[in-house]
């Protein structure tokens, strides 16, 4: 089934949490998670892309285009994907990846900073 | 004039702070290589490399922007302290980004904009205004404080300025478009005739000044007619 999830950004948590999902169901766009997120699914809105105006009730292409508008940094919607596809549930916590693209390299002399890695 | 100069410290320790840890966000958005970076003396801070996303030189630059604005007006308060620095980037190698201060993991995204004070949304409207921002149909925060209220917190700003094939858009201008700007902000927007940060504004738009220039006009504008009207 295409489906949706939202996810908040908890950074200083280091964490991601899925709130809700959204689902097409018998062509309609169907809501799951706590009411107080419910207000961040819009009814309809404007693709960033093309300009166009999509109405919830045009359901695949709502689900389809809805990463591009809910691309926000504390929260945000994934691309519309199938069933199997995905293995995160409704109210999962996925921990921020650690230490991406950095290698401890301190120096004598120097603070315990951590220099950003180089490119092999 | 702002008395704001201690904003010049924190802006000089984000860019030049020492990173000691960078972390991904395992799924992603629109924008898929934001990282939180940790930073010596143990601040945490967003950073979005120009790279993980479709014109990205041109969002970073309004992100910083659009906080340089926001000092210039006086509503630091509103936007997240925000710089141009080179950070790790996801997949090794390193690469310039925006690097912003992270607001509590408690502030509510998106909330309905009636939770606000009138104080908050008229400097929102204004502020939006001025920078001309397309991507204010939602990107905004709720920042609970001790009586149960909320504090409006704004974010998001690579898609202002003029950014090229987007219009604006701003819910909070709609709330107050037409409307007579109340005097206290629209005295705010004469700091921008004569702006502190001018050559910091211009070096970011060294490759084309017409965004910049537009969204001095605007905040002219504005005061001149003293109608929130673009």
């Amino acid at each position: 089934m295409l489906h949706v999830e939202i996810l908040r950004n908890e950074w200083s948590a280091g964490r991601q949490r899925v709130v809700a999902r959204l689902e097409v169901k018998r062509g309609a766009v169907t809501y799951d998670g706590a009411a107080e997120w419910a207000g961040v699914v819009p009814a309809s809105f404007r693709d960033p892309e093309s300009g166009e105006e999509i109405d919830r009730h045009d359901a695949v292409h709502y689900l389809n285009a809805l990463h591009r508008y809910l691309n926000g940094d504390y929260v945000f919607a994934t691309e519309a994907h199938e069933e199997g596809e995905c293995e995160f549930e409704l109210g999962a916590e996925i921990p921020l990846a650690p230490s991406v693209g950095v290698t401890p390299t301190p120096e004598p002399g120097e603070s315990h900073a951590v220099r950003p890695a180089q490119p092999a | 004039m702002n008395a704001d100069r201690h904003l010049d410290d924190l802006e000089l320790y984000l860019q030049r702070a020492s990173i000691l840890d960078a972390a991904a966000s395992t799924l992603g958005g629109a924008h898929g290589g934001k990282v939180r970076i940790l930073l010596e003396g143990g601040v945490s801070a967003l950073a979005k490399p120009e790279a993980g996303i479709a014109e990205g030189a041109q969002v970073v630059i309004r992100e910083v922007a659009a906080w340089t604005l926001a000092r210039e007006l006086g509503w630091a308060d509103l936007v997240a302290c925000t710089v141009l620095r080179d950070v790790p980037l996801v997949g090794g190698g390193t690469g310039r980004a925006s690097v912003q201060l992270l607001w509590p993991d408690n502030a509510q995204p998106d909330f309905d904009i009636t939770v606000y004070s009138e104080h908050d949304v008229w400097r929102a409207a204004i502020f939006d205004a001025v920078i001309a921002h397309a991507d204010r149909s939602h990107n905004w925060l709720g920042l609970p404080d001790e009586s149960g209220a909320y504090r409006l917190k704004l974010v998001d700003h690579g898609y202002a300025l003029d950014f090229p094939g987007r219009s604006f858009e701003s819910a909070f201008y709609k709330r107050h478009e037409g409307e007579q700007i109340p005097d206290a902000y629209r005295a705010r927007l004469r700091r921008c005739e004569h702006l502190r940060q001018e050559r910091h504004l211009r070096e970011l738009f060294a490759d084309n000044q017409a965004p910049l220039d537009a969204a001095l006009a605007r905040a002219g504008s504005l005061e001149n007619s003293g109608t929130l009207t673009i």
